[in-house]
């Protein structure tokens, strides 16, 4: 029989890419389906390629060391091993503490104050300035929770949170305001997050802060967040701001504590 | 083939590559297929997008992106012979 029809081509969307186009489409409605209805789900899927993708640059980094002049190695190297044999001093001593206080008060120890997390996924893979964690409900994790890096350094707090994940929002994320007080004389300010870990605060150009000061955040007393580096004053303004570049460097971070609140 | 490399690259670097990577990447991708521009900044927002984070930047570039990708990949279709968008 002979055919009377033929399909009409589309002059500027050829087939092909209305094809890959709309498979593309069909997989992000998928993902975003799963990430209202299971959003533990798909961080269990993604984690495996974040870890490979935190583990490839891990790598670059120390091949890119083989690039260093020898004479510089060999110094990080001794430096290396001489706080290696006091670190290995101090464990024996602090091993033998850990013996007496046990012999002392037994082995009972209190639920501890904090949920020791893995950061899976970090900037600058992700363009908010937020964390995905592997620690959720099920580790007793509960929305608004301050999270803390390295030393204590309060770097955010959680955003939503999954049976085993969850995402936390930095402080530091654009347009996330944090009561602060800066320097010595602990002026209040709001800091503002302007992303990659840094943030401005406007203050009163009459104020004593100088560069170097301090910024610390309500944590238990005041915990240090960043370092004031820089200070922009306009002529016909009756405020500065402020820039604060932070104790911690959201890009290296690895580990993180969560309050249980 | 090369379209093809870019889709994939562009696809892979939401969850391998820093986010400038992946947005050069993502436009270039969207030049052949400008509907992938759109999706990847939806799976972007998708994987990291927390509440509270403001606006979600990554699926507002993605629109924006994909429709300059095809009006530029038109343009250099009717402009410049022997590309191949």
């Amino acid at each position: 029989m002979r055919k009377t029809y033929f399909g009409r081509r589309n002059a500027l969307i050829p087939r092909g890419t209305a094809l890959v186009g709309g498979v593309f489409a069909v997989v992000a409605i998928v993902i975003v389906i799963l990430r209202v209805a299971l959003p533990g789900t798909l961080i269990a899927v993604a984690s495996p390629l974040w870890r490979l993708s935190a583990a490839a640059e891990g790598a670059f980094y120390a091949g890119s060391a083989s690039l260093q002049s020898p004479a510089k190695l060999q110094s990080e190297l001794d430096a290396a091993n001489t706080s290696n044999a006091a670190l290995t001093d101090q464990n024996k001593t602090l091993a033998a503490q850990v013996v007496d206080l046990e012999k002392l008060l037994g082995t009972r120890t209190d639920v501890p104050p904090a949920v020791l997390a893995s950061v899976v996924a970090r900037p600058p893979e992700s363009p908010y300035d937020t964390l995905v964690i592997d620690q959720g409900s099920r580790a007793s994790v509960a929305p608004d929770a301050l999270v803390t890096g390295p030393g204590g350094v309060p770097v955010g707090k959680v955003a939503s949170v999954n049976a085993a994940s969850a995402r936390v929002t930095l402080f530091s994320s654009p347009g996330v305001a944090t009561d602060a007080w800066i320097g010595q004389s602990r002026v209040a300010a709001t800091l503002t997050g302007v992303g990659s870990g840094a943030f401005t605060a406007a203050v009163p150009k009459d104020t004593s802060i100088v560069v170097g000061d301090s910024v610390y955040v309500a944590d238990n007393g005041a915990a240090a967040i960043g370092t004031v580096v820089r200070l922009d004053s306009d002529p016909s303004s009756t405020s500065m701001t402020l820039r604060i570049q932070p104790l911690i460097n959201p890009f290296s971070l690895t580990w993180v504590l969560i309050s249980r609140s | 083939m090369i379209r093809a490399i870019f889709i994939v690259l562009a696809a892979a670097s939401t969850l391998l590559f820093s986010w400038q990577y992946a947005a050069a990447l993502i436009f270039i991708a969207a030049l052949y297929v400008p509907l992938v521009g759109v999706s990847l900044g939806v799976i972007y927002d998708a994987l990291y997008y927390a509440p509270g984070a403001g606006w979600p930047i990554a699926t507002i570039a993605g629109i924006i992106g994909s429709i300059a990708a095809f009006f530029i990949a038109r343009l250099i279709r009717s402009r410049v012979s022997g590309v191949a968008l």
